[in-house]
C-alpha cells in the first residue's frame, strides 16, 4: 500500500538502463542528420541564385557544405581513428521506458488539448509526468496537478491574456 | 551618458520595473538553487511570461533573473557539493568543505555578498565599455558585421564543446534552421512546407524545447529524488566587515577577469570563476587552505561568475552579438518586442540599455537582502522533488509554446525540439551554438549578401576590410589553434607509445 505522508521518501518501482554503443549512436545520429543534410542540400540547389553575390539558395548552399564536411569528418573520426583513451564507451539512457512514455503523453497532451482545456490538459501532464518520474507519495501527486493547473491558468489566462479557443 | 543614466533611473518611476527586478531575482534564485537548472533554461522559461509585459519590465526581469541564477547556483554547490550552475563548481570547492566544517552561514555569506560586489563593479565596467564599444560599432558595414557574426559563432562554437567538429556541425544545424521561412531579400520560400513556417522556424518555442523539454527527459531518466539534510546556517550575518575588506585586492582582480572572461563568447560565466580561482590561489598568503574552505576560493569564485553576467551583455547590447546561450535566448526575448539589440538600440531606445545598467546596480541590495534573508528557504529549494520540478517545467513549456502564437503549431515544434535536443545530448553536440546560430543566422546571412552585392559578388572585400579581415582571422585561428593543440598531442601521444629502436 502506498504511503500517504508528504515526507516518505520517494520510491522508484522500476530502474532500468539501457546501453548502447557510443561509437553506434554517434554513427546512426550521424548518418540520419547526413541524409537530412542531404535532402537540405538538393533543396538548396533549387533555390534560386543571384547574378550579384549569393542569391536565395547561396547561403543554405554554403551551410549545408559546412554540415557536410563537419558531419564527415565526425564520421570518419568515429569509424577509422581508434579509440584508446575513451572513459565511457556507452551511451546510456537510464529508464528509457519511462522517457519514452514522457514524449507520448506529452505528444498525447498537446494533440488533446484542444478537446481537454488548459485546466485538464495540464493537471493530467502534470499527474503522468510525476509519475513517470517515479514519484509515488499520493499527497504530491494529487496536490501539485492542480494547483500547477490552477496556477499557470490564472497567469496564463486571466493575467497576460491568453485565450486557449 | 550621465542624462542617459537618468533616463534609466527614471524607468524605476514605473511600480512594475521594481516589482519585475524583485520578482526576477526571487525565481532566479529559486533556479538556480535547483541543481540541473539554470540561468538559460530559467530565461527560456520565463519568456512566455513577458509576452504582454512593457519591454523595460521584461528586459529588467529577465536580468535579474540572470545574475541571481548564478548567485543561487553557489547555495546548493556550498550545502550539498552539487553546484546549481557549472560556474559554481568552483565555489563549491571551498564552500562544500566550510560546510563540512559547520560553517555553512559564513559560506553562503561570503558568497552572496562576493557576487554582489561582482554585479556592482562589472555593471560599472558595462556601462563604461559598452556605451562606447556601440558608438564605434555604427561605423561598422555589412563586410564587418558578417565577420564578426562569423566570430561570435566561431568562438561559441569552438569553446563550448570537447569536440570541434560537433561545435562546427551544432553551428551548421543552428543556421540551417535559421534559413526556413521566406527569404527576407527575395520573398521566396525556403525550407517551408507548411504555410505555418514561412514566418521562420518560430525562436522561442525551439528554445524552450531545446533547452526546457530536453531537461524533462533528463528529470525522468534520473528518477525520484531522495530528500537531503538540513545543515545549520548560523553565522550567516557574523562575518566581520573586515574579511571583505581584506580581500578588496580580490575583489578587484576577480571584477576584471570575470567581465572581460564573460565578453569574450563562449567563455563565460564558468571559464570566467575558473580563472579567477587560479589567479586568486596565485596572490593568496595562504593558498594551502584552497580547496580546504578557503574564503578567498569562494569570494574569487563568485565575484567571477557575476561579474560575467554584466561581461555576457557587452557584446549583446552594444553589437547584437550573443556571447553566450543565455544571452542569446535574452535577444530571443527581446525579439519579441520587435526590439533589435545591437549599437543603435542606444540612440532608438536609449532607454533599454540604460536601464539595464541602473538595474544591475539596484539588484545588487535587493539580491544580497533576498540571498541572506532567504537562506534557509533557498537551501530547502534543492529539496523539492525532481519529478515535480520535471512537471512544472514541462506544463510551462508547453502551456508558454501555445502561447507565444495561440496556435497549437509553435506547441508542436517545442515537443520536436525537445526530443531533438535530448538526442543532440546524449551524442554531446552542444546545443549552445545551435542557439546561436539560430539567431544569428538571418543577421549573417542578410550581411553576407549585401557586402556581396555592393562588391558585385567578389569574395576579396571581406579581407580588403582591415576590420573584417581581423575578425575572421580571429574566427579561423579559433578553430585551427585547438585543431593544431590535438594534434600535436596526438603526435606526442604516438611517440610516447614507440618504443625507441637504436
Amino acid at each position: 500500500m502506498s504511503d500517504l505522508s508528504h515526507d516518505a521518501e520517494a520510491r522508484d518501482d522500476v530502474v532500468s538502463e539501457i546501453r548502447i554503443s557510443k561509437k553506434g549512436f554517434e554513427v546512426f545520429v550521424y548518418i540520419v542528420l547526413f541524409l537530412v543534410n542531404a535532402f537540405y542540400f538538393k533543396e538548396a540547389l533549387g533555390l534560386p541564385g543571384s547574378a550579384r553575390g549569393v542569391g536565395a539558395g547561396g547561403f543554405p548552399f554554403i551551410v549545408s557544405l559546412v554540415i557536410g564536411a563537419s558531419l564527415l569528418a565526425l564520421l570518419v573520426v568515429s569509424l577509422v581513428v581508434p579509440r584508446k583513451d575513451e572513459v565511457e564507451p556507452f551511451v546510456a539512457i537510464s529508464r528509457p521506458a519511462q522517457v519514452a512514455l514522457t514524449i507520448a503523453v506529452m505528444l498525447a497532451m498537446v494533440m488533446t488539448l484542444p478537446w481537454t482545456g488548459p485546466l485538464v490538459g495540464i493537471a493530467l501532464l502534470a499527474l503522468l509526468v510525476m509519475w513517470l518520474g517515479g514519484e509515488r507519495r499520493y499527497l504530491l501527486l494529487l496536490g501539485l496537478p492542480p494547483l500547477l493547473s490552477v496556477g499557470i491558468y490564472v497567469l496564463f489566462v486571466l493575467v497576460l491574456g491568453v485565450y486557449f479557443d | 551618458m550621465i542624462d542617459n543614466l537618468l533616463i534609466g533611473l527614471d524607468a524605476f518611476a514605473n511600480p512594475m520595473v521594481p516589482i519585475g527586478l524583485v520578482a526576477g531575482a526571487l525565481i532566479g534564485y529559486l533556479i538556480g538553487a535547483i541543481p540541473g537548472l539554470g540561468p538559460s533554461l530559467g530565461i527560456a522559461l520565463m519568456i512566455p511570461f513577458t509576452y504582454g509585459m512593457d519591454p523595460i519590465v521584461s528586459i529588467v526581469m529577465l536580468v535579474s533573473l540572470f545574475a541571481a541564477a548564478e548567485y543561487g547556483g553557489a547555495i546548493s554547490g556550498i550545502l550539498l557539493n552539487s553546484p546549481g550552475t557549472a560556474a559554481a563548481v568552483a565555489t563549491a570547492w571551498d564552500g562544500y568543505p566550510l560546510t563540512k566544517q559547520g560553517k555553512t552561514g559564513i559560506a553562503l555569506n561570503i558568497s552572496i555578498i562576493s557576487s554582489g560586489v561582482g554585479i556592482f563593479a562589472s555593471a560599472v565596467l558595462l556601462f563604461l565599455t559598452a556605451v562606447p564599444l556601440s558608438e564605434y560599432a555604427l561605423n561598422f558595414g555589412p563586410t564587418a558585421y558578417f565577420a564578426l557574426a562569423l566570430l561570435g559563432l566561431s568562438l561559441v562554437s569552438s569553446l563550448s564543446s570537447g569536440s570541434l567538429l560537433k561545435g562546427a556541425l551544432a553551428m551548421g544545424i543552428g543556421l540551417a534552421l535559421a534559413t526556413i521561412g521566406l527569404d527576407t531579400q527575395t520573398g521566396v520560400p525556403r525550407f517551408s512546407y507548411h504555410p505555418d513556417f514561412f514566418e521562420g522556424l518560430p525562436l522561442v518555442p525551439a528554445l524552450l524545447g531545446l533547452f526546457a523539454l530536453s531537461e524533462v527527459l533528463y528529470m525522468i531518466e534520473a528518477g525520484a529524488s531522495h530528500k537531503t539534510k538540513n545543515q545549520p546556517m548560523s553565522g550567516i550575518l557574523a562575518v566581520p566587515f573586515k574579511t571583505f575588506y581584506k580581500m578588496k585586492m580580490l575583489f578587484l582582480r576577480s571584477s576584471l577577469i570575470g567581465y572581460f572572461v564573460g565578453v569574450i563568447p563562449g567563455a563565460g560565466a564558468s571559464v570566467g570563476s575558473f580563472v579567477s580561482y587560479a589567479v586568486a590561489k596565485r596572490f593568496s598568503k595562504k593558498p594551502e587552505l584552497f580547496g580546504k574552505g578557503s574564503y578567498e576560493g569562494i569570494a574569487a569564485s563568485e565575484t567571477a561568475n557575476n561579474a560575467s553576467v554584466s561581461g555576457s551583455l557587452a557584446p549583446m547590447l552594444a553589437l547584437g552579438i550573443p556571447g553566450s546561450a543565455t544571452t542569446a535566448i535574452m535577444i530571443g526575448a527581446l525579439m519579441i518586442h520587435g526590439i533589435q539589440p545591437g549599437p543603435l538600440l542606444f540612440t532608438t531606445n536609449p532607454q533599454i540599455p540604460y536601464t539595464v545598467f541602473v538595474s544591475l546596480w539596484i539588484s545588487v541590495p535587493i539580491m544580497v537582502f533576498i540571498g541572506l534573508a532567504g537562506a534557509r528557504f533557498w537551501a530547502k529549494v534543492a529539496d523539492i522533488p525532481r519529478p515535480a520540478i520535471a512537471a512544472i517545467v514541462a506544463s510551462i513549456s508547453l502551456i508558454g509554446a501555445y502561447a507565444s502564437e495561440s496556435s497549437m503549431f509553435p506547441v508542436y515544434v517545442t515537443l520536436a525540439f525537445g526530443v531533438i535536443g535530448y538526442v543532440l545530448r546524449k551524442v554531446n553536440i552542444p546545443l549552445a551554438p545551435v542557439i546561436l546560430a539560430l539567431v544569428l543566422g538571418d543577421m549573417l546571412e542578410t550581411n553576407l549578401r549585401r557586402a556581396l552585392s555592393i562588391s558585385n559578388g567578389d569574395v576579396t572585400t571581406f579581407v580588403t576590410n582591415p576590420l573584417s579581415a581581423t575578425l575572421l582571422a580571429i574566427a579561423l585561428l579559433s578553430f585551427l589553434l585547438p585543431a593544431l593543440g590535438l594534434f600535436r598531442n596526438k603526435i606526442k601521444g604516438y611517440r610516447r607509445q614507440r618504443p625507441i629502436v637504436r
